[in-house]
């Protein structure tokens, strides 16, 4: 091996990145047209009756909750977002650091620990009896503010100077330059952010675990209860279902907004 | 010039924190009037540009323009045209929607906003560029669009801020003569603000040298460049041979005097502001204006300072001699290039020159040395 050339070790060692990531995936898609009744590798047989299933009440209805949950947490920790995004990148003030750790918190601390402390809070502001959709919508929209003021202030920083006092000194008020100047270029940032909090929100299992309800539980966590009756062909199906609803989306931005450039770089919108 | 000012700032001062960027500053612009403000990077001519369009607030002094105190109006109620040296073009609009922008703003009614972008472009010439967008458009191009919309509006005053300074040489030179022709016709009030002293003379009615967040003169690009009033401004604009001296007779009823030179030679000087006895000053002599002999030469109402020459820049028709002169100045001759004038390395020569042409100079910022820098 030490012999081989340093290309076609990294080459090798990306390969078996991909396979490991991409395997799973494409066994859990592959097992859920299994023809038999139990979830085996390779399928003995092919057959549609566990989409059928997954495509039933029982499960359309949590996967319709979950995408409520994630779209409402999008668009408002993006609206959260903005505003502190706008604070941390133009103004130097008292406190701010202090702003920019709990702003990052939820993504530094395990989400397990937000989760249980946001319990205790819904617990001593006597919401606990009322807990369901709008306390997890709380729980979402918390964990989900990093990514949306990561984006948004990536795209803040990229934006060409000077445009902002060039649309004031031609009669533009500060709010006319925010709405006509700032957020139609910074559009890239606030659509990647939106969905990067989209797909967290989507996606969560260890914040859900603590703030859901019989009757308000997202996808994820609906599909870790069934688990424990093992692993049916049906959940194949059902999470083949919740993989593709975000690669949808992501392949649909990725038409007009370049994701890699919040990812890899600091270059804006 | 009392009626027919523009705008007019007096004791203006901007500090950031215990740096003072600028320091009571007065200056009037007239109606259609071009004025420079000139000066090396960091001596506040932005800032006081700034001021005028009200991106910064003064910490004193006061902006006037058209006879209404502008201090504490946001920049959106001044309708001051401001263009920015980056262009600051809104990327996100074709350059039709970038002009009709402060018509918008200015909630003129559609048909007219459309007659007046169409107008103003043809001015600058992009008539055909309208629905382009200003990534797909050339530097040159950039600047027109950004100068368009700023005029567009009719604003009572314009800003310039280095525009051409991110332009090629060529260009810069073409959109020198098409910014003052657009500015002329037009007749608008402008503040040109610029670290280039040839575009400074080209272009401005007046000069405003700046240094330190001072204005240490303002004239006619003629007065600057022939009666410069400190070592600073004469040393920006244009090169000069400058020979430390001391004042020894103050000027006569027709403006000359004498000072003694660092080599102890006494010469007439001409002095266009009154100097005190035993001022230290620096005797500016431009090179073109010099001539150079061979050997030792005295001659009476004549200046002559001996020295050595140090190189020779043969430049085709002219030549560019350097020497050390005599006390330790260096000096510099521009003459034309013939078979009269050769000069070799290392030759006695002496530099010649009319006391008209000889301007004593003070050293410090300030004619009087009431404040020094």
């Amino acid at each position: 091996m030490f012999g081989m050339r340093p290309w076609t070790v990294l080459r090798a060692v990306v390969a078996a990145i991909y396979v490991f990531m991409l395997g799973p995936i494409v066994i859990t898609v592959l097992v859920s047209f299994n023809a038999g009744t139990r979830s085996v590798f390779p399928p003995d047989g092919w057959s549609l009756k566990w989409w059928a299933e997954a495509l039933s009440e029982e499960w359309i209805d949590p996967i319709l909750f979950s995408l409520q949950l994630a779209s409402l947490a999008a668009i408002l920790s993006c609206a959260v977002a903005l505003p502190l995004a706008f604070g941390l990148t133009r103004h130097r003030f008292p406190g701010r650091n202090l702003v920019v750790l709990l702003v990052l918190g939820p993504l530094l601390l395990p989400t397990l620990a937000t989760g249980l402390g946001l319990l205790r809070v819904f617990e001593f502001s006597g919401l606990i009896g009322s807990m369901g959709f709008w306390t997890l919508l709380i729980g979402h929209v918390v964990i989900c503010i990093p990514f949306a003021v990561r984006t948004i202030a990536v795209s803040l920083h990229g934006l060409p100077s000077n445009v902002e006092a060039a649309a004031a000194s031609l009669g533009a008020s500060r709010m006319v330059v925010l709405v006509k100047i700032i957020l139609p270029l910074i559009r890239n940032g606030l659509v990647a952010g939106a969905l990067f909090a989209f797909i967290h929100s989507f996606t969560d299992i260890n914040l859900s675990l603590f703030l859901a309800r019989p009757g308000a539980s997202p996808i994820t966590v609906k599909i870790l209860g069934f688990l424990e009756f093992g692993f049916a062909p049906t959940l194949a199906a059902v999470s083949a279902i919740t993989l593709i609803i975000p690669l949808v989306l992501v392949l649909l931005v990725q038409r007009s907004a370049r994701l890699g450039d919040f990812i890899y770089g600091e270059r804006g919108a | 010039m009392p009626d027919n000012v523009v705008l007019r700032l007096s004791g203006i001062e901007v500090r950031y924190g215990l740096t003072v960027a600028v320091e009571k500053l007065d200056l009037a612009v007239e109606e259609g009037e071009f004025v420079t403000l000139l000066g090396p990077s960091g001596c506040g001519k932005t800032t006081t540009l700034g001021v005028v369009a009200g991106f910064f607030e003064p910490s004193a002094g006061e902006v006037v323009l058209g006879g209404k105190p502008l201090v504490g109006l946001p920049p959106f109620r001044r309708n001051i045209g401001v263009v920015f040296q980056d262009y600051a073009l809104f990327p996100h609009m074709t350059v039709a929607q970038n002009v009709a922008f402060g018509l918008k703003m200015r909630k003129v009614s559609t048909p007219e906003i459309e007659r007046r972008v169409r107008e103003i472009l043809s001015l600058v010439r992009l008539g055909e560029f309208a629905d382009r967008h200003p990534q797909h458009l050339s530097g040159g191009q950039r600047q027109r669009v950004a100068l368009a919309r700023a005029l567009v509006i009719r604003p009572r005053l314009l800003l310039l801020d280095e525009p051409l300074s991110n332009l090629d040489l060529k260009l810069r030179e073409e959109l020198r003569l098409e910014i003052v022709g657009l500015q002329r016709q037009l007749g608008i009030a402008t503040i040109f603000v610029t670290h280039d002293q040839t575009e400074a003379l080209v272009m401005s009615d007046r000069i405003a040298v700046m240094k330190d967040g001072r204005i240490e003169q303002v004239d006619t690009p003629h007065g600057i460049y022939e009666k410069p009033v400190t070592k600073f401004v004469a040393e920006f604009i244009g090169s000069m041979t400058f020979v430390r001296a001391e004042l020894v007779e103050p000027a006569d009823e027709e403006g000359f005097g004498t000072a003694r030179t660092a080599g102890g030679r006494i010469v007439p000087v001409r002095l266009d502001r009154a100097m005190a006895r035993g001022l230290p000053v620096s005797i500016a002599i431009r090179p073109e204006k010099a001539r150079l002999v061979r050997g030792n030469f005295t001659s009476n109402g004549i200046v002559s300072l001996p020295g050595r020459v140090v190189s020779v820049a043969y430049l085709g028709s002219r030549q560019e001699v350097r020497l050390d002169l005599e006390g330790g100045d260096r000096g510099m001759v521009e003459t034309v290039a013939d078979e009269s004038q050769t000069f070799t390395r290392g030759e006695e020569v002496s530099l010649l020159a009319e006391r008209q042409d000889c301007v004593a100079v003070p050293d410090s910022a300030t004619v009087d040395g009431a404040a020094s820098d």
